[in-house]
């Protein structure tokens, strides 16, 4: 994945995007994300980084899981209590909310492992030339640059004024009220925010001095070019995409994939 | 391209400019009544105080006045004998750059190369062109081996010079430098004045370049006009630089700059002396040298006295009594406070006069296996007043974030008062600790001075001991504002005054500064460090990290120098410092009368 170009892995992400929002499988949808793990471990990321990562969404899943199968569950003639949990009668576990507890499961779990994959193989100085070389006014591209060049920075500086309210006796100890959080928090944005301007303004000016934006077109020493394995890469997304369409469209003579009910509850 | 007018070696010519921002609705002249002009290949140093207008100067100089910033001018301003007004912007652009303080805050791009082609590639140069001029541009200023470098990579100096190579690479007429060396280490700051200083000799460039800075004493050296801006935004004094350091030394010393200081030892040698026209002027360091073989064992003494009184030890603090807007931080401690302190202080004499003592500290940032701060055993004595040195990314804010608290050392420990700091309750030992950060602005957080002043004794819990009488003391310091300004609307001066007196209110033992000079003015800087000299003999232990060696040494008891891989060296006296760092002019002086007075004996 890192010797791709970065518009290819745009177009690979657009498209698994699409399909994971058309397949209704979970089983599908498992394999996918099982697909992209994989993916993502032969793309030089390391078990460690990528479980480190995932971390940060697995209170989401859980939540979602959670409010899915509890609150997803309308009663009705079609939709099956599968079993109690707990054996609790108020604790249904019915058919069609499971099934959307695990497809929202699998969605964000391709999604962010895909959003994980483009991060880690594309640089960002690659990924804005991309967004020239795709006719983006550079302005617009620029103005990602700089944005993206500012988080350091904006980090740093929260970090440190953040440094600046514990130095002065706020924030040493876990904050008890709300109305404290509340000061911790707007003042520290506040005081980040002004920094911020006082930086942009410098870089606007910079900027300026350096004759940006007086014409409409500039000249880009870095060109990301396309390469043969781009275009292969690019050919094989595009005809993976159209045959799963197709097999989601029932176009093609191949059985279909069974659920999850028939496999588990329907011997 | 421009073409260069009748008048080809004027560079810059100002007439009776004024200027009023747009948005200044007391319409009061940011810039008055400014006339001067500058040659290409000529140095001109701007100097003044904060919020003099040099900023305001440096846009017109660029064109940014009057075609991106509004407001309301008068007067002419001619570039290469052609009126602004008969240039388009993106003209003025190609032959005027502005060079701002801060490198990281200017820079767009990911590499050092990418950086140093930006402007050519909006100018749409052929890419050809660009890679020429690029190789060309980074070999003369030493730079060409981290082309290919990440921006986050480069030390503050490289950072520096790759920001000044991106304007450089344009091949401006006009070059303004705003503040260049503040962020550099002693190292990185002679590295680009050498490189500075080549450029306005290469026959290619004729660079009329601007140097705006107070320090004199740093760049003097290599001008060859000085322009110094009073308050009101008017020109206090102006001339060739040889004029200025030879005739009207002191006028310059009255406009509130860092004068050179072997001028300043010549030109208070000569006051001692009735018949000081028997005196060349002497604005040369190997002159000086040659003029002290000169001297008579008499004139010898007396020279070695002022240099120590000017440069190494101030015995007398007169000037500080001189300031417009006198701090006297003693008159202003809040007496209960004092009196609930007493106890505690009494008690922590009872064990030895260490006030903290760092035992094999280590630290290490997250995910960096490189060791920050490296097996450090330090002792600070309760009054002492420490220097903190070393150069850029050497640890030096990281060592003051431990000793604050702020950080959690990665192994090691630290005593207050032969206390383990993780025994102390953080509210207690934060109240003794007094941190001012680099930026005034990070540590602002109210809307009004009054507020911003009580946030550390509200967080503290001891806002009942603060009396209004107390406040209306505190914000003579800040100099006669409304207790209900918004601290924001402050000068830059103002905001680390009212720093100071947010850190002072709740009157704690120790004061760790980290580069509380950078951006200020001199009449900031030199109250500030004469403050804080005065609290120390008041009995305030002051650490102070800065790059400011050449105060630090004069100030402070003791002088601290950490090195790039974390460890330091603690010179128990200034003396100590002096005698491994030979190359400092003052000693080299004093060595030599020295020689001279045991040749004599």
């Amino acid at each position: 994945m890192h010797k791709l170009n970065p518009i290819s892995k745009i177009i690979f992400l657009v498209l698994l995007t699409i399909l994971t929002f058309a397949i209704n499988s979970v089983i599908f949808l498992a394999f996918i994300s099982f697909l992209l793990i994989v993916l993502a471990l032969t793309s030089g990321i390391t078990l460690k980084n990528l479980v480190k990562k995932l971390k940060f969404i697995v209170f989401i899943l859980i939540f979602s899981v959670v409010l899915n199968i509890f609150f997803n569950a309308i009663p009705s003639d079609q939709d099956v209590v599968l079993f109690y949990l707990f054996n609790l009668s108020f604790l249904p576990i019915r058919r069609l909310a499971l099934y959307f507890a695990l497809r929202a499961l699998f969605i964000v779990l391709t999604l962010y492992t895909s959003a994980i994959i483009f991060t880690n193989t594309t640089s960002m100085k690659d990924f804005v030339y991309s967004l020239i070389r795709l006719k983006i006014p550079y302005t617009y591209c620029f103005s990602f640059m700089v944005g993206i060049r500012y988080i350091p920075l904006i980090e740093d500086e929260a970090k440190t004024i953040a440094l600046a309210q514990r130095a002065r006796g706020l924030g040493l100890e876990k904050i008890s009220s709300i109305r404290k959080a509340y000061n911790l928090i707007f003042e520290r944005l506040v005081t980040t925010l002004v920094s911020i301007l006082r930086k942009t303004h410098t870089t606007s000016i910079s900027m300026e001095s350096r004759c940006f934006g007086l014409y409409k077109k500039r000249t880009n020493l870095i060109k990301i070019s396309y390469k043969v394995k781009d275009i292969i890469f690019i050919l094989l997304c595009i005809c993976g995409f159209i045959t799963i369409i197709l097999y989601i469209l029932k176009l093609l003579p191949l059985p279909p994939i069974p659920s999850l009910y028939n496999l588990f509850f329907q011997t | 391209m421009i073409s260069i007018s009748s008048t080809p070696n004027n560079a810059l010519c100002f007439k009776n400019f004024s200027f009023i921002y747009g948005n200044d609705k007391n319409l009061r002249p940011a810039i008055s009544e400014v006339n001067f002009n500058l040659k290409e290949g000529e140095i001109l140093i701007l100097a003044g105080p904060s919020g003099s207008g040099k900023s305001t100067l440096s846009y017109a100089m660029s064109g940014l006045i009057p075609w991106r910033l509004k407001g309301f001018m008068k007067g002419k301003v001619e570039i290469f004998g052609k009126s602004v007004w008969d240039y388009e912007f993106k003209d003025l652009c190609k032959i005027v750059g502005l060079v701002k303080q801060n490198p990281l805050d200017q820079m767009v791009t990911f590499t050092v190369k990418d950086e140093i082609a930006f402007g050519l590639e909006n100018l749409q140069y052929p890419k050809k062109e660009i890679e020429e001029r690029i190789d060309e541009i980074s070999k003369l200023m030493g730079i060409d081996h981290l082309l290919n470098r990440e921006i986050e990579q480069l030390s503050g100096g490289q950072k520096q010079l790759t920001i000044l190579s991106s304007f450089l690479v344009m091949k401006p007429k006009i070059l303004i430098l705003d503040e260049p060396i503040a962020f550099l280490d002693q190292q990185s700051e002679s590295l680009l004045l050498d490189r500075l200083y080549k450029l306005t000799n290469s026959k290619e460039f004729k660079l009329a370049l601007i140097i705006i800075e107070h320090r004199l004493s740093r760049v003097a050296n290599i001008s060859d006009k000085i322009i110094v801006l009073n308050d009101n935004g008017r020109i206090a004094l102006k001339g060739k630089t040889s004029d200025i350091l030879s005739n009207k030394f002191e006028d310059l010393k009255s406009c509130n700059v860092r004068v050179p200081w072997l001028i300043n030892v010549f030109s208070n040698f000569k006051k001692i002396h009735k018949n000081h026209h028997q005196f060349e002027n002497i604005t040369n360091f190997q002159n000086f040298l040659k003029f002290i073989d000169e001297l008579d064992e008499n004139n010898l003494k007396k020279l070695r006295q002022i240099i120590i009184e000017n440069e190494i030890k101030p015995t007398t603090l007169k000037r500080f009594e001189e300031y417009e807007q006198k701090i006297k931080f003693g008159e202003l401690y809040v007496e209960t406070l004092k009196n609930k302190e007493l106890w505690a202080r009494k008690t922590n004499k009872r064990h030895s006069n260490a006030i903290i003592e760092t035992r094999n500290l280590e630290f290490e940032y997250p995910d960096s296996k490189i060791k920050a701060i490296k097996n450090l055993s330090i002792t600070i004595q309760k009054g002492d007043f420490i220097g903190l040195i070393g150069p850029n990314g050497s640890g030096k804010t990281t060592l003051l974030y431990l000793l604050a608290n702020l950080y959690e050392p990665t192994s090691g420990e630290i005593f207050f008062n032969n206390q383990n700091l993780k025994d102390i309750d953080p509210y207690t030992y934060a109240r003794n600790i007094g941190f001012i950060f680099q930026n005034p602005e990070n540590m602002i957080f109210k809307p009004t001075i009054k507020e911003e002043l009580l946030y550390g004794p509200i967080n503290f819990g001891i806002i009942k001991d603060v009396s209004e009488n107390y406040l209306s003391k505190l914000i003579n310091l800040i100099g006669n504002e409304s207790l209900t300004k918004n601290p924001f609307k402050l000068s830059w001066g103002q905001k680390r005054r009212l720093n100071l007196g947010s850190v002072f209110i709740y009157n704690p033992e120790i004061i760790l500064l980290d580069e509380p000079f950078i951006g200020q003015d001199q009449r900031t800087i030199d109250s500030l460090i004469e403050t804080l000299y005065v609290e120390n003999k008041r009995g305030k232990t002051i650490i102070i990290s800065s790059h400011d060696y050449h105060l630090l040494l004069k100030y402070t008891k003791r002088i601290m120098e950490l090195n790039k891989d974390g460890t330091l060296r603690d010179y128990d006296k200034n003396s100590n410092y002096f005698k491994k760092h030979k190359n400092l002019g003052p000693i080299i002086l004093l060595d030599k009368i020295n020689d001279r007075l045991n040749g004599v004996e």
